[in-house]
């Protein structure tokens, strides 16, 4: 181990050298701040950085392992927020002017549930302005960039959770995705992101997006990781009026077993819709199809056509929530916002009522007829973006309504979905796989994500800084 | 439906208490533009019988028809 660079370590690999007294969660939180000063000037991934509550944390957790009072894998980890979390005590900003002074009085719930399993909360990360927007230079902070070319976006809205796990700055994070917003910056970061079952964890305490679409999950380098963050943050919470009551099974036990049998569902009508999906992309994808089918699964094609349709009911609700909640600043702080997120949201002004009741009537539709296709098929696979992340200069804010969107339908039906990394395009960007599974079933979408990680490296690349 | 039109927006701006410059009504135009056309497409999506997935349902519903069973299986004893 003492060749090693612990930052590049995963969750697992950190949890089991702390247990051997090779590394210790004050000499690791201390490596981490020392690699965030050396690098993220270039990557803006954090917008507070939260030192003196990071190391008591970690001297609390070395005590405590010294004692042999184990927490759990997380304890001593050292992981990050999108800044949309409450914290108590610590700002918390949505990335926007208009938050930057509020500092919270209580800690979001899976804010907490992570402090309860022993995590050590480096700082609050870069997100998209209140979640929504693209990479903006007029909000309260520079946009983060991506790790693996500085000049090119990270995707978002979780944009700085994306960067800080690829740039090895923390082990975990955890984002938020109303329409893609854990996938995007997992994908176009080359890292693994979970969106889990709508209610799953709790969102209390989080600045909402799109109350309707809005989930919280984890973001970290492999699917095992995902899992045991998962496990800290799963489970009921009556302060989340959206939160399931479901038994929580154990993540990181179901990753074991098979594939063989699991019966996938590609959708590839959908691949072409609009400008379509680059062709390196659809070159990695069939190669993830081929390793997962090496490992038993089969695929079978099912039809593109609803996941397609499933963006204008995702794009009319978010627009229309996300009017509602910013309604009363809009109007007398509107200078308090950074331009791309002010266009966006002035968009709910237009709506009627009318067509929010539509877009959540096909809303019920959509997730009938995925729900029938979930009958035959037990995950819906798909590249999780159509293309590698685009260059800052030139970024088209339009883009994203040009091409597949491959991970908002799943916010529609409230559906878990992965995006993990499967390859890298011609750029040296990398490019990801989205698997998506029934309500409730993360063991069997994590299942398939972990087989597939096992079977390749691509996770295990980091980019080249120094 | 028919597409908003800069006029359109404007009054939209007044209800809503903003004030917009020309440049900015013309940048919400472009997204109400895209707006009215999803919300028009989804339109084809739904049936007469279709009902929104966000239907209202009274909170405790199935514990107070739990209790109306329990109360009428005591009734017929």
């Amino acid at each position: 181990m003492t060749n090693v660079d612990p930052l590049s370590l995963t969750i697992v690999e950190l949890a089991t050298a702390y247990r051997r007294r090779e590394l210790s969660p004050v000499d690791v939180t201390e490596a981490a701040f020392q690699r965030i000063e050396a690098v993220d000037g270039r990557l803006n991934s954090f917008v507070t950085v939260t030192q003196e509550l990071a190391t008591s944390q970690a001297r609390i957790a070395q005590d405590e392992l010294a004692r042999g009072v184990d927490r759990g894998p997380l304890h001593g980890v050292p992981v990050a927020l999108k800044d949309l979390y409450a914290t108590k005590s610590i700002r918390t900003t949505a990335h926007s002017r208009v938050l930057l002074d509020w500092i919270p009085d209580e800690d979001a719930t899976a804010a907490g549930k992570l402090y309860e399993a022993g995590a050590v909360m480096l700082g609050k990360l870069a997100m998209h302005e209140f979640a929504y927007g693209g990479p903006s230079f007029d909000s309260a902070f520079p946009p983060a960039r991506n790790p693996w070319n500085p000049e090119h976006i990270t995707g978002g809205s979780s944009s700085g959770s994306g960067a800080a796990l690829a740039a090895r700055l923390c082990f975990g994070a955890l984002g938020s995705d109303t329409g893609g917003s854990i996938r995007n910056p997992a994908n176009l970061c080359g890292i693994v992101g979970l969106k889990p079952t709508y209610g799953l964890v709790s969102r209390h305490g989080v600045v909402p997006l799109s109350w309707s679409l809005d989930h919280c999950g984890p973001m970290a380098r492999t699917v095992e990781d995902c899992a045991i963050l998962l496990q800290a943050i799963a489970g009921h919470d009556p302060a989340d009026p959206a939160s399931a009551s479901v038994p929580i099974p154990d993540y990181r036990a179901g990753l074991q077993g098979s594939a063989r049998g699991l019966r996938l569902g590609v959708p590839r009508s959908w691949f072409d819709e609009g400008e379509g999906t680059d062709a390196e992309v659809l070159q990695a994808f069939e190669e993830a199809l081929r390793v997962l089918r090496d490992a038993g699964a089969i695929t079978v094609e099912v039809d593109g056509t609803v996941f397609a349709e499933a963006r204008a009911a995702n794009m009319t609700i978010l627009v229309a929530e996300a009017y509602a909640y910013h309604e009363e600043n809009l109007k007398i702080r509107p200078q308090d916002y950074g331009s791309s997120v002010l266009a966006r949201i002035r968009d709910g002004a237009l709506l009627s009522a009318a067509d929010y009741i539509q877009a959540q009537r096909a809303r019920s539709v959509i997730v009938r007829r995925i729900g029938e296709m979930f009958g035959d098929v037990d995950a819906i696979v798909s590249p999780a973006g159509p293309r590698v992340a685009a260059a800052f200069e030139g970024y088209d804010p339009d883009v994203t309504y040009k091409t597949p969107s491959y991970t908002n339908v799943f916010n529609l039906t409230g559906m878990p979905a992965v995006s993990i990394p499967c390859g890298f395009g011609a750029s040296g960007l990398p490019i990801g796989l989205q698997i998506a599974g029934r309500a409730f079933d993360e063991p069997t979408v994590l299942r398939l994500a972990h087989i597939y990680q096992q079977a390749t490296d691509w996770h295990t690349r980091a980019p080249g800084l120094s | 439906m028919t597409e908003p039109t800069l006029d359109d927006v404007k009054t939209a701006a007044r209800r809503a208490g903003w004030t917009l410059s020309e440049a900015e009504a013309a940048k919400v135009l472009k997204g109400a533009l895209r707006g009215r056309r999803m919300a028009d497409l989804l339109r084809t999506y739904v049936t007469p019988d279709t009902e929104p997935a966000g239907r209202f349902v009274m909170p405790n519903a199935s514990e107070a028809s739990a209790a109306t069973r329990t109360d009428s299986s005591r009734s017929s004893e």
